[in-house]
């Protein structure tokens, strides 16, 4: 398995996230926030450990949930996470399951039922439109609908074991 | 298939439980007989292609990810 680290984070999430901004959107200042980065590393190295995050579902879930959850950076938490996501998908090489939107939502709907599906209609495909529903899922605690954040990152789990899979093998073959 | 004949005019049960099992045998021989031939099996929608169709490679790059995940990370940044 291959992992994301901080010097890739620099080199190409960063400029991943620069190179896609809304009109008028300040580029979040993640190379200037040093306690950011700090946390960010932290997140980086736990998710390799097999002790916690022994499935790549974990891992990614991990990744994914400490990094919109937990606010570490003033701004683009949430596309940061998206973006350490996709990275540690391509890195590994990772196929993602076809499904329809209504299906992405379906499955969003069963781990998550408090959470109102946003179908915006700006974002074409429906996997980018799952991980955008996501990424508010996780972002904002009131919508999280569990009691903490392992519960949280628990479902995410399930759901990124059904939608990915890695070396052959779906993680898992029910949401 | 011709149902294999147990002979001897003993009923089927009563041979199976003796321990004389020509019938049996015979009929696994006939399934095994059924299996498909190579030209056959590989006609028929294997594990990889059906896989194909439920799962779809991303690039090998974060830049040459399509439009929708560009749209995203832009939505994102509304939020």
């Amino acid at each position: 398995m291959r992992f994301v680290d901080l010097p890739r984070c620099v080199s190409v999430v960063f400029p991943f996230i620069h190179a896609h901004l809304s009109a008028h959107e300040p580029a979040p200042p993640y190379d200037e926030e040093t306690e950011g980065l700090k946390a960010l590393d932290t997140v980086l190295t736990l998710a390799r450990e097999d002790r916690y995050y022994p499935t790549f579902a974990a891992k990614a879930a991990y990744l994914f949930c400490a990094l919109a959850g937990a606010q570490h950076f003033t701004n683009g938490n949430k596309r940061l996470a998206v973006g350490v996501l996709l990275l540690f998908l391509v890195l590994n090489r990772a196929k993602v399951r076809t499904l329809s939107i209504e299906q992405h939502r379906d499955l969003v709907a069963r781990r998550f039922p408090d959470h109102q599906w946003e179908p915006n209609p700006s974002i074409p495909g429906a996997h980018a439109l799952f991980l955008y529903n996501l990424a508010i899922i996780a972002g904002d605690r009131p919508r999280w609908g569990v009691g903490d954040f392992p519960a949280l990152r628990g479902r995410v789990e399930r759901l990124f074991g059904y939608v990915y899979k890695v070396n052959g093998f779906a993680t898992d073959q029910a949401a | 298939m011709t149902r294999p004949r147990c002979g001897l005019g003993r009923a089927p049960l009563l041979r199976y439980a003796a321990g004389d099992t020509p019938m049996w045998t015979s009929w696994l021989q006939a399934i095994i007989r059924k299996r498909p031939t190579p030209e056959r099996r590989s006609s028929r929608p294997g594990p990889r292609q059906s896989d194909a169709r439920r799962f779809e490679e991303l690039p090998d790059s974060l830049t040459k990810l399509d439009e929708s995940y560009h749209a995203l990370l832009r939505e994102l940044a509304k939020r």
